[in-house]
């Protein structure tokens, strides 16, 4: 982890969670650490310029908004292939996520894409459609049966323990 | 849900104006009033439409390592292990998918051995068969935002 004064820690608890009910959220969480409206946003934006955080903003529920076909999908990529089919793939725009992660015994699939789509017909569809496109025939789609837990990760715990 | 909440929720996912008044500067945005944008975002929350808003943060820019964890259960056991893995600390995304490996969970903390140890810990619970720790090696594409 990054090194960080304890106020920033006091500032991250804050912002990975929900935004204070008040219409000026920023003064709200000032108040709350002991910082000027001013440094609380600063520094936000700092994080934002920085990458550190990738976005503000709010995060939306997507199974209560019609995307309940999200499908897992592994792709079995020739190594020479995979800077290619990388690029490709994500440039669809209903691929979400895109990685390379090593093979392993018995699963030789190495990138991954997240498909978002209405339904698990329509997924697999656009599947088959990136395999014709791509060229890379040897894949699994791995339907979303249950959602066990989705929550955003707590970077500072409220007792400071460690993650 | 109508056009202009539609409007407000792709407007406010990336774009969450990081000023003193943000209310007022996204009615500004839109030609309407704070009061009413505050109250549609209210309303929104309370249903769950939007379940947060604030910082989504890059793990490895604070620091933190992650993986993807695959997990072969004991059909006759794989909801008590994903009851076991969602008390775990760190886990953030776990799905149920149509797989041998039936548990996916990605699997978040402040230095890799840890998480290391954590994945090797769970191989040897009953129930489960085989599990597979994928990081990424590279990472192409995250969009985080959805037009709806």
């Amino acid at each position: 982890m990054i090194e960080l004064t304890e106020k920033e820690r006091e500032l991250i608890r804050c912002i990975q969670a929900d935004l204070p009910d008040d219409k000026r959220p920023f003064l709200a969480i000032a108040k709350k650490i002991g910082w000027t409206e001013d440094e609380v946003m600063a520094r936000i934006i700092k994080w934002m310029e920085q990458g550190i955080i990738k976005r503000f903003g709010a995060l939306v529920r997507h199974q209560n908004l019609g995307f309940e076909g999200n499908a897992m999908v592994a792709w079995s990529v020739p190594e020479p292939d995979v800077e290619r089919a990388g690029r490709q793939m994500s440039g669809y725009p209903f691929i979400s996520h895109c990685y390379e992660r090593e093979i392993r015994p018995g699963w030789p699939y190495n990138i991954y894409t997240m498909i978002h789509a209405a339904n698990p017909d329509e997924a697999r569809s656009l599947a088959q459609e990136v395999a014709k496109d791509t060229g890379i025939k040897d894949f699994q789609i791995l339907h979303t049966v249950k959602e066990w837990k989705k929550k955003s990760m707590e970077y500072i715990l409220e007792e400071d323990q460690d993650v | 849900m109508d056009d202009i909440d539609k409007k407000i929720i792709n407007h406010i996912q990336s774009r969450f104006p990081v000023q003193p008044e943000p209310y007022r500067a996204i009615a500004g945005h839109f030609g309407m009033t704070e009061e009413e944008v505050w109250l549609r975002i209210k309303r929104l929350r309370k249903r769950g439409l939007i379940r947060r808003i604030g910082a989504v943060f890059d793990s490895a820019g604070l620091g933190f390592y992650s993986t993807l964890v695959a997990v072969k259960t004991d059909p006759a056991m794989t909801e008590k292990v994903a009851e076991k893995i969602n008390s775990l600390p760190g886990v953030t995304h776990h799905y149920q998918r149509d797989n041998a490996y039936s548990l996916w969970f990605t699997l978040t903390g402040a230095d890799r051995e840890k998480i290391d140890d954590t994945v090797l810990d769970i191989g040897k619970w009953a129930g489960v068969f085989d599990i597979m720790n994928l990081p990424a090696n590279k990472t192409f594409k995250i969009k985080v935002d959805f037009q709806i």
